[in-house]
């Protein structure tokens, strides 16, 4: 069959033809069963068809034949002492079957660098994850699957719809840049983002690559591990449809609970009381109170009615719970359909995808669209193999835009005063007015001006390859892949006046970005066995090339504000325009050498000698070697002689060394230059305040129009910049007992890196062009990784538990002087020998209870009864910043994952708990305590400060609520810190999968249906007493519960 | 027929392959920046003009965060004209640290960025003077001398900021190789000695600059005089190492009346007619104005235009603006303004007894006040920006509870007004930033006139001061023609309304400072420089706290709350290099 046919087959014939070709009848199917290991015929093989009890067994010769209704059977063939086997007949009347023994252990292929290796002659540290687990929870983003499935692999999200990855660590952290690992999918390094664009059903294996050994073979980007992904190609037999569809219903999130129009009235009270400040100068309230008995007593308040009854019809006074304004009850729909086909010469997949998030906070939505070729062809009587795999996706998210007045929706609806309504009295929407109330914004009107919002992303990726057997022993392999994208941002800023804030003219930004990344690798491997020497060799070269351009529009004054209205031609008012470009090169030599001697001993050894673009011109060239040693106990001869070992099924040791680098700096890097920077500053842009940096002036002194404009010095030159280098040692032993029901594997590792690219601060005198990139720090990181699986199954039962467990820390072992001031400390006390991540702050010594502790207390600027005590560290009767300490750390002491799995006849439960322990974060949601702290006087409180300390409340750890924040509460101190361990249940899941007679009846391959709720509860720690989310504090987008229903038929 | 053609298609796959790995990278990594010029690029008088307009381009970088341009924080929040305002006191922290100065660390961001963000502008300066001093063959035509002299002038004007704010600075110039910089300490030169090289400079860019500019926003030869009469004047109070002022020296002050008579007798200079008119936008660039930073709108910058962001947070809560009402005028600085209803002179003793409501209009009508204050304190029900139809609110003020009901007025600029729009929900305008004004010359000359004992001739210079000050009524009005205050304001005369001696005339000085640079930001340095900084503030914060509870704890600690320390950052980037100024 020629591949034009298959093709118009598809697009023209497709169901109708699928479905034709399950006519029913009766055939005969023979064969014989043999042994994989010595090829020797096996007696006594039992053969079922799938689903019936109909069946046979071998003769002595091994052969069988039996009679089954169709052939789109499944055969089982099993034996004691050999793995059972499922075989898809797809229209063959004979079919020769090997099986494998269960002792030999460890044929699971991986993709691991530039090829595949099986499990059992694996000796660096891989995990690899069943994709099906991965589409099995409720996230729609493969990478959030992977959350607590590998033991060292960490991963925090939140609930963006399409996106919400926060951190990706492999292990920890190992620099004090980027701890990003690589990404590769089908080939292609990608960035991050490109999983946002996939489809979990799409993959067909996922590795996760952790140690040196493993990942040195991608040098440059590999030091922080590497992701492997490919995607699902074409299996032999008939064209096969196959259909996954789930509808997500999201509802309830963790919430942090903040105070109603009333309550926030008696906060503001109780402060102004405590500061012996009149609460009726509060300009939303009239108290009515006395003193009584020393005491202030409050009898009732008064809420003003108007907060203005000038603008927008006035606005009245509300009780506003604005983050419930704001939320919403969201659904989600996930469909997939693929056709697949396969022959002995080519196979083909097509796929097509989509998927719709509605976000659970307004109007923010998430769509994709994707489309998949994956196909092969084999030539040259299977000598020569060409394929491609390809994607094309778009994508369309409304954004939380940086455009907006004092934060996301997320943010201003726990921050704003609920005494705002939504709606002024002319319908229009309601914001602050008049005094009391902070510069946020309605979070409604800011949800709502973002509708016409969109970040758009059109991609292209994926890969070309040819591999060529030249000889029976020498292999030819070129790839060439590419990741095209184009990610445009489109933000209008629509004119309002709303309360106090007003947006005056309207505005459309539009942001481009396009990057355009190729991969060309060509590969040679050589193997060769001699006697029970087994080698393999494999050299190539790969070039990378990436580019990136970016252009802004921004243009002022639009007569409408609708979505077609949103030109740039239709705007009248001034227009501005920006751009630049970046990219960078990386050229490889690489080899890989495996060595093999009797199934015992393995070796592997890699080496890299990478150049990037980025280093100076005699620095490009690093070399990454790495070397790798293991011992198959299990298959020595005394262990397969011994019956008491019998009970271990696997022995493994593997220990590794080897040397990865990281470039992962700035492109421009080791240039010096100089820059026209005609616009102001970058201030506004994203949130982050720079300095100022322009070089246009008014030297006339016009008020308006072109600036004479001048140049300004941006970078200086390091021509001796360097590749960070990061050495890392692993050991770890794999472990099977009784026949493999229980697996294990641990490994320990140590790593070091050296010469960490920094961008060190300067002297100011230095000037602003003063930058310099250097190679400066060391830092180190230990840990270990356990993971355990118990699966077994009998008759109808069968079920699983497997466990990971993981534990790393860092420590910053050197930094120049220059930058330890970068860094948590002071004067005294630096982060050497600390995890970058540490916490740096004040002692919090519980409150002050009576005027004489005040009084003993060392010298604390705005100490006073009912106020934090801060601890004299240093016993110098002074509180100041000598006396901060070391108050743990943001990386957790452990994490773990759980995930069972129980069937029987054709229903499957699953679970997956997943969680971390030990960690210590600054809460900054916690500062909202404070009445006086930030701006938090006129914007809304936790609950919780009701049970502030106060006289009668002495027993309260909340310290006193006050006007103002004299003491200085809101720094860093353990007050603030709290314990952000948490578990979480992440899915639950049940599945029915139709008996196969039915599904023969119905024409279908297979056909499955479950219902599945993600999210369904969260312990955490007492000590995170602010609620909220653990895994993201502070206003993240909420991980909402889920409840998916979920469909998948293949014919 | 296939087997052949995939023959040859390896053929040509291996001999590529073999290519690339022999060949192809060592030009497949040469990767060049974009959109940016090497040094080499910079020649020649195009270059030196780019330079240059950097350079100038440096004096306006600043923003509501760093304040280097007018100093409303470092000047006016620390003194005793200013609360910090905002939304709460910890909003903006380290603002708040700096008025009460209870907390001031060596390592607050804010001063740090204020020394990066003028060591930059000197930077600047520097780079264009050695792309000069490069220069083989000079372009007859292009003016080289004159931009040598407007860089020194630059360089000295940010220099001058550096020293009032840090008191000891490293002294950098063109001449200096990029690694003998770091080997420069902050105490290699005395205050003194520091204000002489200044002094210096601006000498030179006096004697070699025209008197005019056809640019207006360029230094000139009378802006240079006005910049030596004011650092002759910092100069002439001499401090020891403990900033006591211990010594007034008569020969820097006669430099100071030299210069202010350069600066007046070129005629280029006069009093706006209307005291007013230095606030309002379109009035930039007028006959006061002797040097000013420039801003510009809608010049194809990024947000908006090189605009004046500096005072971004200063606007006030009315529904036109929206934020942030920072920068606050304090009680005692209203309470200034009064006057003595017979003599229409300062109320020098009592003016600080009571405190003037800040809620009710009428109490402005029921004593008497300098016109000034209408155009400097926004008060409710009161013309707000000389819009005599837009009346001040008592809501438009963000925390009453803790800074009261007032706004300031003369930095903000009405809604109305080309170039003023918001950024987010920060306010900037094209209007530009005074740095030296003709009536600080007049009373500079004054000064320095009282303490050389000729009081007398100082008598008509803070005159001409009073005169226009009782002559700038008509803009504060309401539209139906009425004050919202009742002015009395009267010049000084001797033996008539004062006894003019030189400790009266010093304290007639220094009052009408008070008053005509209110909120502007000279008041700390004035009050270091006369060596009273201690004596007034906690005179004030005795007083005020009585009025605003959360400057309990403010207090001023001499010799050391006089300047900022130097930042902690840049002393361990020195490698100890550097000294910490005293007390911190």
């Amino acid at each position: 069959m020629n591949i034009f046919k298959i093709a118009i087959y598809l697009c023209l014939a497709g169901f109708m033809a699928s479905t034709q070709a399950f006519a029913q009848n009766t055939q005969t199917v023979s064969g014989t069963v043999t042994d994989q290991t010595d090829g020797s015929t096996l007696p006594g093989v039992n053969i079922l068809v799938k689903g019936t009890t109909s069946g046979t067994s071998t003769d002595g010769e091994g052969n069988y034949s039996l009679n089954v209704s169709s052939l789109s059977d499944t055969l089982v063939f099993s034996f004691i002492g050999y793995q059972s086997q499922e075989v898809p007949i797809q229209g063959r009347t004979t079919i020769d079957v090997a099986l494998a023994s269960q002792t030999v252990i460890g044929e699971e292929l991986l993709v691991v660098g530039y090829g595949t290796q099986t499990r059992g002659e694996l000796t660096g540290s891989v995990s690899s994850v069943d994709p099906e687990d991965v589409a099995e929870v409720s996230t729609h983003n493969p990478l959030q699957g992977l959350q607590g499935r590998v033991a060292g692999l960490q991963i925090t999200r939140d609930g963006t719809p399409g996106g919400g990855t926060q951190q990706v660590l492999i292990r920890g952290r190992s620099t004090l840049g980027d701890n990003e690992p690589l990404y590769i999918i089908d080939d292609q390094p990608v960035e991050r983002r490109r999983f946002d664009l996939l489809s979990p059903n799409e993959i067909e294996s996922i590795q996760v690559l952790k140690d040196a050994s493993a990942a040195s073979i991608y040098g440059s980007r590999a030091s922080n591990g590497v992701i492997i992904v490919t995607t699902k190609k074409g299996q032999p037999g008939e064209l096969r449809l196959e259909v996954n569809s789930r509808t997500t219903f999201e509802s309830q999130y963790p919430t942090v609970d903040v105070m109603n129009t009333e309550q926030r009235g008696r906060a503001a009270w109780r402060a102004s009381v405590n500061d012996g400040a009149n609460p009726n100068d509060q300009v939303h309230y009239d108290y009515d109170w006395a003193m009584q008995d020393g005491q202030p007593v409050l009898n009732s308040i008064q809420t003003v009615e108007w907060l203005d009854q000038n603008v927008q019809g006035g606005i009245r006074a509300a009780d506003t719970d604005w983050f419930d304004v704001i939320t919403r009850n969201g659904i989600s729909t996930e469909n997939n359909l693929s056709l697949s086909s396969g022959g002995d010469n080519y196979s083909l997949l097509a796929a097509v995808g989509h998927n719709y998030q509605e976000g659970v906070v307004k109007y923010n939505d998430f769509e994709r669209y994707t489309f998949r070729l994956n196909s092969s062809m084999d030539l040259l009587d299977g000598k020569l193999t060409i394929g491609e795999n390809m994607q094309l996706a778009r994508s369309e998210q409304t954004p939380f835009s940086d455009y907006v007045f004092g934060g996301n929706p997320l943010s201003t609806a726990t921050l704003l005063h609920p005494i705002i309504p939504v709606y002024a009295e002319d319908g229009s929407f309601a914001g602050p007015i008049g005094g009391g109330l902070s510069d946020r914004l309605n979070p409604l009107a800011t949800s709502t001006f973002q509708r016409d919002d969109k970040n758009e992303v059109r991609s292209v990726y994926g890969n070309f390859y040819v591999d060529l057997s030249i000889t029976e022993n020498l292999e030819f392999s070129s790839n060439f892949a590419v990741d095209y994208d184009e990610e445009v941002q489109t933000v209008t800023l629509e004119e309002f006046n709303i309360g106090f804030l007003s947006r005056d003219p309207n505005r459309l930004v539009q942001d481009n970005r396009t990057t355009s990344n190729w991969t060309w690798y060509n590969t040679l491997n050589y193997s060769f066995d001699l006697g029970e020497h087994s080698t393999e060799i494999l050299a190539g070269v790969e070039a990378t090339r990436s580019s990136t351009d970016f252009l802004m529009a921004e243009r002022q004054d639009f007569l409408l504000e609708t979505d077609d209205f949103w030109q740039f031609d239709a705007g009248t008012g001034p227009m501005t325009v920006s751009g630049t470009a970046t990219g960078f090169r990386l050229f490889s030599y690489f080899s890989k050498v495996n060595y093999d001697y009797a199934n015992r001993y393995l070796a592997t050894a890699t080496f890299r000698y990478d150049g990037s673009s980025r280093f100076g011109e005699d620095k490009r060239f690093g070399f990454f070697p790495a070397f790798s040693i293991g011992w198959r106990i299990t298959n020595e001869e005394f262990f397969r002689n011994s019956e008491s070992l019998d009970f271990i099924s696997d022995l493994k040791i593997r220990a590794g060394a080897g040397k990865m680098g990281n470039q992962r700096i700035d492109n421009n890097a080791p240039f010096a230059f100089f820059t026209p920077a005609y616009g102001t500053a970058e201030f506004l842009c994203c949130g982050a305040f720079g300095r100022p940096t322009g070089t246009a002036y008014a030297l006339g002194g016009q008020q308006t129009g072109e600036l004479p404009s001048g140049v300004k010095q941006v970078q200086r030159a390091n021509p001796n910049l360097n590749w960070e280098e990061t050495d890392e040692l692993n050991v770890g032993v794999d472990l099977g007992f009784f026949d493999q029901r229980l697996t294990g594997s641990f490994d320990y590792f140590f790593r070091e890196t050296r010469d960490i690219l920094v961008l060190p601060p300067r002297l100011a005198v230095l000037g602003e062009g003063s930058d310099r990139w250097e190679n400066g720090a060391t830092m180190e990181n230990r840990g270990w990784e356990v993971g355990l699986g118990y699966n077994n199954s009998s008759g109808d039962i069968g079920y699983g538990l497997n466990a990971s467990l993981s534990s790393s820390s860092d420590k910053v072992t050197f930094v120049p002087e220059s930058v330890v001031r970068d860094f948590p400390g002071n004067v005294e006390k630096t982060i050497i020998g600390r995890s970058i991540t540490s916490n740096f702050g004040y002692v919090a010594d519980g409150i002050f209870q009576s005027q004489q502790e005040v009084d003993n207390h060392a010298d604390q600027p705005g100490k006073g009864v009912g106020r934090l005590r801060f601890k004299d560290l240093n016993g110098d009767g002074v509180i100041n910043t000598l006396d901060q300490d070391w108050l743990g750390n943001e990386s957790p002491d452990l994490e773990y994952g759980l995930q069972g799995n129980f069937s029987y006849k054709q229903f499957t439960l699953s679970f997956y708990l997943q969680g971390v322990y030990g960690i210590d974060r600054f809460n900054p949601v916690k500062s909202r305590l404070f009445y006086g702290a930030g701006t938090h006087s006129g914007e809304n409180l936790l609950t919780m400060a009701l049970d502030a300390w106060t006289p009668q409340n002495t027993n309260s750890d909340i310290p006193a609520l006050s006007l103002d924040d004299a003491n200085n509460e809101s720094r860093a101190s353990t007050f603030m810190i709290e314990d952000m361990s948490y578990l979480k249940l992440r899915n639950l899941r049940l599945e029915y999968t139709l008996p196969v007679d039915l599904q023969d009846r119905l024409g279908l391959s297979s056909a499955r249906v479950h219902v599945t709720g993600g999210e369904l509860f969260t312990i955490s720690s007492s000590d995170f007493s602010t609620g909220g989310d653990p895994e993201n504090p502070g206003a993240f987008y909420p991980l909402p519960r889920t409840f998916t229903f979920g469909f998948n038929v293949a014919i | 027929m296939l087997p052949i053609k995939f023959r040859s298609f390896v053929k040509v796959i291996v001999v590529a392959v073999c290519i690339v790995m022999l060949s192809g990278c060592e030009g497949f990594l040469d990767y060049k920046p974009k959109g940016v010029v090497n040094e080499e690029n910079i020649s020649g008088a195009d270059g030196i003009e780019r330079l240059t307009t950097a350079a100038y381009a440096s004096l306006g970088n600043s923003d509501w965060l760093y304040s280097y341009e007018s100093n409303w924080l470092y000047g006016s929040v620390r003194s005793d004209d200013a609360y910090k305002g905002g939304g709460a006191l910890s909003d903006q922290a380290e603002m708040d640290w700096y008025e009460r100065f209870v907390f001031i660390r060596e390592d607050q961001g804010y001063q740090h960025r204020a020394w990066q963000s003028l060591f930059a502008g000197i930077e600047r300066a520097n780079l264009a003077l050695r792309k000069i001093n490069e220069l083989e063959v000079q372009d007859q035509s292009y003016p080289l001398q004159e931009r040598i002299a407007e860089m020194r002038f630059l360089r000295a004007h940010f220099y001058f900021r550096l020293v009032i704010l840090f008191k000891q600075v490293p002294w950098i110039d063109e001449t200096v190789s990029t690694e003998a910089v770091q080997e420069i300490s902050n105490v290699e030169f005395t205050r003194d000695q520091l204000l002489d090289k200044i002094a210096a400079e601006f000498q030179f860019a006096k004697d070699n600059l025209p008197d005019e500019q056809e640019d207006v926003g360029r230094a000139s030869a009378v802006a240079a005089a006005a910049y030596l009469a004011r650092t002759r004047l910092y100069q002439a109070y001499e401090q020891d190492e403990n900033h006591n002022v211990v010594n007034i020296n008569t020969e820097r002050l006669n430099q100071v009346i030299a210069e202010a008579d350069y600066v007046i007798d070129s005629g280029k200079h006069q009093l706006f007619d209307d005291f007013g008119k230095n606030f309002i936008t379109e009035y930039d660039n007028g006959p006061e104005s002797v040097f000013a930073v420039q801003h510009s709108f809608d010049d194809g910058a990024a947000q908006g235009g090189r605009m004046n962001y500096e005072h971004g947070l200063n606007y006030n809560m009315a529904s036109e603006y929206g934020c942030c009402w920072f920068h606050i005028p304090s009680h005692n600085l209203v309470n200034a303004f009064k006057t003595d209803e017979n003599t229409g002179l300062p109320l020098f003793d009592t003016f600080n007894d009571e405190m003037v409501s800040d809620t009710d209009p009428d109490a402005y009508l029921q004593q008497t006040f300098d016109p000034r204050l209408s155009h400097t304190v926004a008060i409710p029900g009161h013309p707000f920006k000389y819009d005599s139809d837009w009346l001040y609110q008592e809501g438009w003020a963000r925390q009453p509870e803790l800074y009261g009901h007032h706004s300031t007025m003369k930095e903000v600029q009405h809604p109305d007004q080309q170039g003023t729009q918001s950024w987010g929900p920060f306010w900037g305008s094209a209007k530009n930033v005074d740095v030296i004004r003709y009536d600080d010359v007049l009373l500079m000359k004054a000064e320095a006139l009282i303490e050389l004992g000729r009081e007398d001739e100082a008598l008509p210079l803070i005159n001409m001061i009073r005169n226009r000050a009782a002559n700038s009524t008509d803009m504060v009005r309401y539209s139906d023609g009425s004050a919202p205050a009742d002015y009395n304001i009267e010049p000084y005369q001797d033996g008539d309304n004062i006894n003019w001696t030189q400790e009266n005339a010093r304290e007639a000085l220094r009052w009408e400072r008070r008053l005509e640079f209110a909120m502007e930001s000279w008041r700390f340095f004035d009050l270091v420089r006369w060596g009273i900084a201690e004596e007034v503030l906690n005179d004030y914060f005795a007083v005020e706290q009585q009025r605003k509870t959360y400057l309990r704890e403010a207090q001023f600690v001499a010799n050391k709350n006089e300047y900022l320390p130097i930042p902690q950052q840049e002393i361990v980037l020195s490698e100890g290099l550097y000294e910490q100024n005293p007390g911190y």
